[in-house]
């Protein structure tokens, strides 16, 4: 009787680290993508904004050639710039533009990041639950 | 009913100098840790001066200061960096011997320990057939 | 014994076990899968590296280059590279430096210089561990099948002479050896991690000078192990008395006898005492098959006898003493209980709790558990 429990117990834990476990860290990784990306792109907003505030049409900055080396660059036109769509597109557009698709984009992320919390949450519940009833399991045995 | 009491008070003592034993384990590895990260930095630094030491006296050197480069004479770069290493150098002289220091207390915590071991065994015995 | 016996034979099996060896395999392929991403990383860092000499020798050709500047991470500007003769340089620790393509290319070089003795380093390494491994691997395969190990010593004589020779020349020998047995081994375990600790320090020697020269001395390290073992598990043989049993399944059996017995350390001394308690009625049985002359190995070997019992109140934990008296009685098939007992012990360890969890069953979580 105890050793079909603890077979019991045992595939329970089983389930709980093979299955449950790596999948929560798996939602965590993607989560921690989505919030890499949204950063990237409120950068983006708020370096534009600079732009617009300073009305620089020119724009002189350093390109990281690789292995940090760096060589300067000129941009001798500021008015078009050409955003990361995603899947590798880049789109151009004009500033105006640029800051619209950026707060689309922004919506679009945060809902994901949501999506990826509840997922995480629950995640977390199943495991809080399997291991509950390995406790149950455990107790009735000792009782 | 002394010796049980006795005995006893040994086994606390015994509980308080196996915490210090791993209070004392754990600061040896987190020295190790810090060691190893000013090994690192001293090596990067070596990097450093060797190009320093290969550049002429009119090179632009900068220095990345927050997001910002801040051009520096490169007198003063050289001479910073040397004192830099100089700092590591004494300081990872200075985790060595806190390490010799605290693996010395180690070993004498566990010889103590040991021996308290010992004593309590003993008295057990002495225990049991009573 | 049927016939006469002038040689040892020992199961590989017994000498290490197969499951030991195979652990130890797959601990070092581990490493060596670790170095070898490490490896492919810093080649991905060299290569990077010449692309990057290369890029930037063809970089001041041109006056500008027409390219997309980035912008952050997500977007770009049309522009051009301007001053193509002149590279801000990260030389380490927020310094930077500026520099001339040429210069730059000087930098990078030395750089490639250190990745590339890394490489080196590294490929003596796994080199080092690949020795390793395939040395545990190969053991493990042979203790698997069932391998034994046969030593004879060459022994010109005729046989008589052969006989009072040994009783002569081999007892002090024997009697030697087995001191210098007590002080080496005072308990199996330590036997074992001192022979892996020994692994340790040739590793360690191998990579300071990277020599390759492993496997001469795993062998050296092994045949004295085994050669001490040869001698310490006669006794058990005597005990298990059928001699006839091929010695799978006479390890098998021994395997279960020492775990039965190391449930507790102090047991395991007294196996050999039963063996030898068993063994000093057997010369009897032993010499009476045998056509050796009787008289004075029984003789040689009580003296031998008596010498190792005052050894035993000597020195503690001496498993072996007790065994060692019997290499003078003449070589034979030879099992002995070395390197089980680190395993037996860890395998009634295991039972042990395996034994806890049927009677009532246990979880991991529920530690974790009581912290949540």
């Amino acid at each position: 009787m105890d050793s079909v429990r603890q077979l019991k117990v045992q595939r329970y834990e089983d389930f709980v680290d093979r299955r449950l476990k790596p999948d929560l860290v798996r939602a965590i990784a993607e989560r921690d993508k989505v919030f890499e990306s949204q950063k990237i792109f409120s950068d983006l907003r708020k370096s534009i904004e600079t732009l617009e505030k300073n009305a620089a049409t020119s724009l002189r900055t350093m390109v990281n050639l690789g292995s940090e080396v760096y060589m300067q660059a000129d941009v001798p036109d500021t008015r078009h710039i050409f955003v990361d769509v995603g899947l590798g597109f880049h789109v151009e557009f004009t500033w105006p533009e640029a800051l619209e698709f950026i707060s689309v984009k922004e919506a679009r992320l945060a809902k994901q990041i949501d999506e990826y919390t509840l997922l995480i949450a629950s995640i977390k519940v199943q495991i809080k639950m399997v291991c509950e009833g390995i406790q149950e399991l455990l107790q009735l045995s000792s009782a | 009913m002394s010796s049980a009491a006795a005995l006893r008070e040994l086994q606390r003592d015994l509980e308080n100098k196996a915490n210090d034993l791993s209070k004392l384990q754990k600061d040896i590895a987190k020295n190790h840790q810090v060691r190893k990260k000013y090994t690192i930095q001293l090596g990067e630094n070596e990097l450093v001066l060797k190009e320093l030491d290969l550049l002429n006296e009119d090179a632009n050197v900068f220095k990345l200061i927050g997001p910002v480069l801040v051009k520096q004479d490169m007198a003063e770069a050289n001479a910073n960096v040397r004192k830099r290493i100089e700092y590591i150098s004494a300081e990872l002289k200075r985790l060595d011997r806190t390490v010799q220091d605290l693996e010395e207390k180690q070993n004498s915590k566990k010889e103590s320990i040991y021996k308290l071991q010992q004593k309590i065994q003993g008295l057990q015995a002495g225990k049991a057939p009573a | 014994m049927a016939q006469r016996e002038k040689g040892t034979v020992t199961s590989l099996a017994s000498l290490v076990s197969a499951e030991e060896a195979q652990k130890a395999a797959k601990r070092v392929e581990g490493s060596i899968a670790e170095h070898q991403k490490e490896l492919d990383r810093i080649r991905h860092f060299i290569s990077d590296n010449n692309n990057l000499i290369n890029h930037i020798q063809k970089l001041p050709d041109e006056l500008h280059h027409d390219i997309m500047v980035p912008f952050g991470k997500a977007a770009f500007f049309p522009g051009r590279l301007i001053h193509t003769n002149e590279f801000t340089v990260l030389l380490g620790e927020g310094y930077y430096v500026q520099r001339t393509s040429k210069q730059t290319v000087g930098i990078l070089q030395r750089r490639g210089e250190v990745l590339d003795s890394q490489v080196e380093s590294l490929k003596a390494m796994m080199l080092d561990l690949k020795a390793e491994a395939s040395f545990f691997g190969s053991t493990a395969a042979e203790a698997a099948e069932g391998l034994v190990e046969i030593r004879e010593e060459y022994v010109e004589e005729h046989p008589t002479e052969r006989m009072s020779n040994e009783a002569d020349s081999e007892k002090p020998d024997t009697s030697s050896s087995s001191k210098v047995h007590n002080v080496e081994v005072a308990s199996e375990d330590e036997e074992y991690a001192r022979i892996m600790s020994r692994f340790n320090e040739l590793e360690k020697e191998e990579l300071e000078t990277e020599h390759v020269d492993e496997d001469t001395d795993f062998g050296c390290s092994i045949n004295k192990h085994s050669f001490e073992q040869l001698k310490i598990s006669e006794g058990h043989l005597l005990g298990n008395s059928s001699l006839k049993q091929n010695s799978e399944s006479l390890g098998q059996s021994q395997q279960n006898s020492a775990e039965r017995s190391t449930v507790e350390i102090l047991n395991v001394q007294q196996v050999p005492e039963d063996n030898y308690l068993r063994r000093e009625s057997s010369p009897q049985k032993g010499t009476s098959n045998s056509t050796k002359p009787l008289p004075q190995p029984v003789k040689e070997k009580a003296q031998a006898a008596n010498a190792s019992k005052s050894e035993i109140s000597d020195v503690k934990a001496t498993i072996e003493t007790g065994f060692d008296s019997t290499k003078a009685f003449t070589g034979s098939i030879v099992e002995h209980a070395h390197g089980l007992l680190a395993n037996a012990a860890s395998e009634t360890t295991s039972s042990q709790s395996t034994g806890l969890r049927t009677s009532k069953p246990v979880s991991r979580f529920k530690m974790q558990r009581g912290s949540r």
